[in-house]
């Protein structure tokens, strides 16, 4: 793709290490919820006035909402039963710090504001969310091709947890919601996916090295803004894996590509906008063998068909990997119409559907050969909601490409999830006062804002661990430990060889490391240090750490095996007598086939340096 | 806080008035949006101007950081309510009508400010609540005040039965009051005892949460009231209110016999020494509890709405100062309601004397002022013959109310008073059952109910 085709914008939703932003409950997950509530969700007054009471009526119906919950996790202010505390004063500090680490501006005044929300991930209906910062001409990230700016940071409340969504109802978790989160947003300045995951990875380590933000999955989400020449604005949701993002980034640009080649063909077809027109064809498939239609007739449902007059060969072009023009039809379908997919033109004969049933549709429709189709089966009320937004979607491939929200499928293209949202209808949260910004606490954390991923890089490298370790340990998820560990004296090589070789290369091989906690691992490394231990047992002790031994049994199994020095010595003497040959033969170079005869024996008990001395000695001893 | 003098006198020369859609440089950045009032106490930073951005969000920015401000020719209209949809009514249904009185319930926020402000029409219940279009014909709404309901007295009470009667007269089948619910209850045991001669079911409601959020329990509460209004069985003044902290089930609760028991929960509306005298589920139908009811009849209500002001509820306490009732007493107060701890007791022989209640009660039943006794306890019964204490405070005059809340105690007692009864008769009128307040059942299950 050339430099400025692609224009590109990041959003980061990083939860916080701290409890939850407007209760004390802490932000623990995964504990087995013991209550459950419902509710339903209503819409706002000022909705009501733009809309028929029949639609609302309608629109009320819809859905339940149940909410499980845990009290050790979860209090009234997540059931909606009591007002926000104030906020949270570590979250914000940290929002604070993150702030001044990009060079934002901090405002003078904060608001927390109520963005409304009516998916039910909110027990409120709303989210609380605050503008903290915003860019100035110094918040900027350099990159190989050039600034990005940085334009808002705000801090706000996480959402619910979805365990279950259908139509008329969806399950959601309480653990998750109220878990502090910045939102980080950079302006439209990305141009490539390579300066795109640049981008991403230093945010990423900016944000992990300030220690105040929670790792693991789930925990950092990333949106992209996405848009090409002669295409339009794509808001990609819920990132999570940076090795993804230049596979989405390169599938949305190949998406947007080909649907400016369907417009560009539907009009050299002469193509115009559809009038809504759908019919009943259940005839045609009345003596159908086909599982798929057996089926969904055995339920009571229908099918109906929508003609697409102009469209043959269409609806089967690929526009992303594995991804027709006709899935993103079925996408609208879905979503709008509750229905489970559609069937297209493009696939048919197909599905145990023949080509005489074929014929016998396109007869029904009265149907000529130029004209492409969709059938979709369910009831009449689904299928026009259905049918209609597949047709609202192929009138809007005649203007190009339409702008939406988009989810990320695991192989990196995207599927329709709802329309792009128009200004966020946000107003003020009554409950909670303006937050005044003191200038003198500003100033106090400046002076304690984290270090710069270069400023890592330069320290580590100065406690003699390789350049290459050195750029691994930053990324690592063990960052922390590292500095842990070295703070107490032990040496930086030993531990960065340990968290990025040892347990890496045991856990390959299928030890469970990951049972090992980060207090045991600290203790069971500082042991080895203090001990003197040989660091060659490390591996073993790794192995019976994550068997759930207790640290304090590990390191004295590891000590009893230890041998002292006499004992080597006698060992090395014996291998030495054994191969007196091979010495006479290769004089001192014998030492290098020696030493992995004697670390043979040896591995564990005892230090390789030590090993390495008494051999030289022996050696020596025997060529005099 | 409002906008400091120097902020306004910066507004006046530059022309500037809140709703303007203003250009502020400010950071070195150019930042552009609708500028919005301050509240008038919000504890922030009277020099800090509130506007907001584009993107939604409000924020303040100290005018000392601010180098330039200039009016653009967009304004914004503020405190501007959407139009409503007329809404066509279906005269078969049962015919209601809705008073309101203010509080959470019949506000309505302005979005761009988070202003609250009372609007009230049958449309605009109708609006808000579509389902009831299903469920009855609104005949009139009418907002008597705007209060908050902690801002309510018993003149309030009385304005409130004269329009539910004025209302019943005129043919409705039913009555929906919208109420703050802090003092709820307190209204609902006036209008128990002011409205004589009820032959259709009253009902107030309220909501625990704001009315502009999706979670708003109002709707619900709304809903529920309606159908008992419209088709409960029973002329009986009640709450009707959520029983969980789920949208799936209102309780009715008896309107001499109903507390606020929690401070935020939805649910936070409880039977005391009753349980609930039936349950509505969210699909509208009623399940009758208690069925020994004055049944719904052709009756014409009137309105019986004295109250005597010089009536008191108190609270006594471990050091609490029998002053208190002797200042009352001075004061040429008519009745006293004390809530005392567990049976009903009163400090009495405490060691030293000045703490002693009993001669404060005596003084006051001496000169034919009424002094009843209610328990904090809540739950459970009084009783004057358990402990020596108690006997002590009942030969000294106090008369013990039994299963009653003190709240409907004090309601009750000023409405008696309000009579002229003299003492002996109002001792007796206290211990009799007028409205369900009071009753010799000690159900189980009343209990934490």
């Amino acid at each position: 793709m050339s430099t400025k085709e692609v224009t590109i914008g990041f959003e980061w939703h990083q939860r916080l290490k701290t409890h939850k932003l407007f209760c004390d409950c802490p932000s623990i997950l995964g504990l087995k919820p013991e209550s459950r509530i419902m509710r339903h969700m209503r819409l706002s007054y000022s909705e009501l006035g733009e809309q028929d009471p029949a639609a609302v009526l309608e629109a009320k119906r819809a859905r339940k909402f149940y909410y499980d919950f845990s009290s050790i996790n979860s209090c009234l202010v997540e059931l909606d039963e009591a007002p926000p505390h104030e906020i949270n004063e570590e979250a914000l500090r940290i929002a604070f710090k993150i702030a001044l680490m990009f060079r934002m501006q901090i405002l003078d005044e904060i608001r927390v504001m109520r963005k409304v929300v009516l998916d039910g991930s909110n027990t409120t209906g709303f989210q609380r969310t605050a503008l903290v910062a915003i860019g100035t001409k110094e918040s900027f990230l350099e990159t190989n091709e050039g600034n990005v700016r940085l334009k808002t940071l705000c801090l706000e409340e996480e959402s619910a947890f979805i365990e279950e969504t259908e139509r008329e109802e969806a399950i959601y978790r309480l653990d998750r919601l109220g878990i502090p989160l910045i939102e980080l947003a950079t302006e439209p300045d990305i141009h490539s996916a390579k300066q795109a995951v640049e981008v991403a990875e230093k945010v990423g380590l900016m944000l992990r090295l300030t220690g105040d933000v929670q790792r693991g999955l789930g925990s950092i989400r990333q949106d992209l803004n996405i848009s090409i020449v002669g295409g339009s604005r794509q808001e990609i949701k819920g990132v999570q894996e940076l090795e993804l993002i230049p596979d989405i980034i390169n599938y949305e640009v190949e998406r947007q590509r080909n649907l400016i080649k369907i417009k560009e063909e539907l009009n050299s077809r002469k193509v115009k906008k559809f009038e809504f027109k759908y019919f009943d064809v259940t005839n045609a498939f009345k003596s159908s063998n086909s599982k798929l239609v057996r089926e969904a007739l055995s339920r009571g449902e229908k099918a109906y068909l929508l003609p697409l007059p102009g469209l043959e060969g269409l609806l089967g072009m690929q526009i992303q990997p594995k991804r027709r023009f006709g899935t993103e039809l079925a996408d609208y379908a879905r979503v709008w119409g509750g229905v489970k997919g559609i069937l297209h033109s493009d696939e048919l004969p197909g599905y145990g559907i023949t080509a005489e049933e074929v014929a016998l549709i396109r007869n029904e429709g009265n149907l000529d050969k130029d004209s492409a189709f969709v059938v979709v089966f369910s009831d009449a009320r689904k299928a026009e909601l259905a049918l209609k937004a597949v047709l609202n979607r192929v009138n809007a491939a005649l203007e190009g490409v339409p702008s939406e929200t988009r989810k990320v499928n695991p192989d990196g293209t995207t599927s329709y999830l709802r329309p792009l949202p128009g200004a966020a209808r946000m107003y003020p949260e009554t409950d909670l006062l303006p937050i005044v910004v003191r200038k003198s606490s500003l100033e106090e954390l400046r002076t304690q804002l984290p270090p710069t991923p270069e400023e890592v890089m330069k320290q580590i490298v100065g406690y003699g661990v390789s350049e290459q370790m050195a750029k691994q340990l930053i990324r690592s998820p063990d960052l922390q430990t590292f500095y842990k560990l070295v703070k107490e004296n032990v040496d930086p090589v030993f531990v960065s060889s340990v968290l990025l070789n040892t347990i890496p290369s045991l856990r390959r091989s299928g030890v469970r490391t990951d049972e090992i906690s980060e207090n045991d691992l600290c203790s069971l490394i500082l042991a080895f240090s203090r001990e003197k231990l040989p660091k060659e047992a490390i591996e073993e002790a790794l192995v019976l750490l994550s068997g759930g031994e207790e640290v304090n049994s590990v390191v004295s199994k590891i000590k009893n095996k230890v041998v002292g020095e006499e004992e080597v010595r006698k060992t090395i003497q014996q291998i030495v007598l054994e191969k007196k040959e091979l010495i006479n033969q290769r004089g001192k170079d014998a030492i290098k086939p020696l030493m992995g005869l004697a670390m043979e024996r040896l591995r564990g008990k005892v230090q390789g340096s030590l090993v390495y001395e008494l051999l030289k000695e022996e050696i020596e001893k025997v060529m005099k | 806080m409002p906008y400091s003098r120097k902020v306004q006198e910066l507004f006046i020369k530059n022309g500037i008035s809140v709703g303007d859609i203003v250009e502020v440089e400010a950071y070195g950045e150019k930042l552009s949006g609708v500028l919005l009032p301050r509240e008038e106490i919000d504890f922030g930073d009277q020099d800090a101007i509130v506007i907001k951005l584009k993107n939604g969000y409000n924020i303040g920015i100290n005018i000392s950081n601010i180098s330039s401000i200039r009016k653009t020719e967009a304004h914004v209209e503020l405190e501007k309510f959407p139009k409503l949809t007329e809404v066509k009514q279906k005269t078969e249904l049962p015919r209601i009508s809705f008073v309101s009185t203010g509080g959470t319930i019949s506000s309505r926020i302005d979005y761009l400010t988070g202003g609250v402000a009372m609007l009230f029409s049958p449309e605009e219940i109708l609006n808000g609540v579509p389902e009831l279009q299903n469920i009855v014909n609104i005949r009139r709404a009418e907002r008597l005040f705007s209060l908050a309901s902690e801002d309510l007295t018993p003149n309030e009470w009385k304005q409130i039965a004269r329009k539910v009667v004025e209302f019943l007269t005129e043919g409705d089948e039913g009555v929906v009051i919208l109420h703050g619910t802090d003092t709820m209850h307190f209204t609902a045991a006036a209008l128990s005892f002011m409205i004589r001669g009820l032959n259709a079911p009253v009902v107030l409601t309220g909501a625990q949460r704001s009315v502009d959020r999706g979670s708003r329990d109002s709707d619900f509460n709304i809903i529920s009231s309606a159908v008992v209004a419209a088709k409960f069985p029973y002329a009986v003044v009640s709450i009707v209110f959520h029983s969980s902290m789920s949208d799936d089930e209102a309780i009715v609760i008896r309107g001499t016999r109903a507390r606020k028991m929690h401070t935020s929960r939805r649910d936070a509306f409880r039977p005391i020494n009753e349980i609930p005298l039936a349950k509505v589920s969210k699909d509208g139908n009623i399940s009758v509890i208690i069925s020994n009811l004055k049944a719904r009849s052709k009756d014409t209500p009137w309105v019986d709405d004295t109250f005597e002001e010089k009536t008191a509820l108190i609270k006594t306490y471990p050091g609490s100062n029998p002053e208190v009732l002797d200042f009352l007493i001075d004061r040429g107060y008519r009745g006293v309601i004390l809530e005392g701890t567990g049976l009903g007791h009163v400090p009495t022989q405490t060691l030293d004397q000045r703490n002693s209640w009993l001669n404060a009660i005596k003084r006051a039943t001496d000169q034919s002022i009424f002094v009843g006794i209610t328990s904090q306890c809540i739950y459970g019964r009084v009783d004057p013959y358990v402990y020596r204490n108690a006997r002590l405070a009942f030969k000294s005059g106090a008369t013990y109310l039994s299963d009653m809340t003190s709240e409907t105690a004090y309601v009750k007692l000023g409405w008696l008073l309000g009579h002229g009864f003299d003492m002996e008769d109002v001792r007796k009128m206290m211990l009799f059952n007028f409205a369900g307040e009071i009753s010799d059942g000690d159900d189980p299950r009343t209990y934490l109910y």
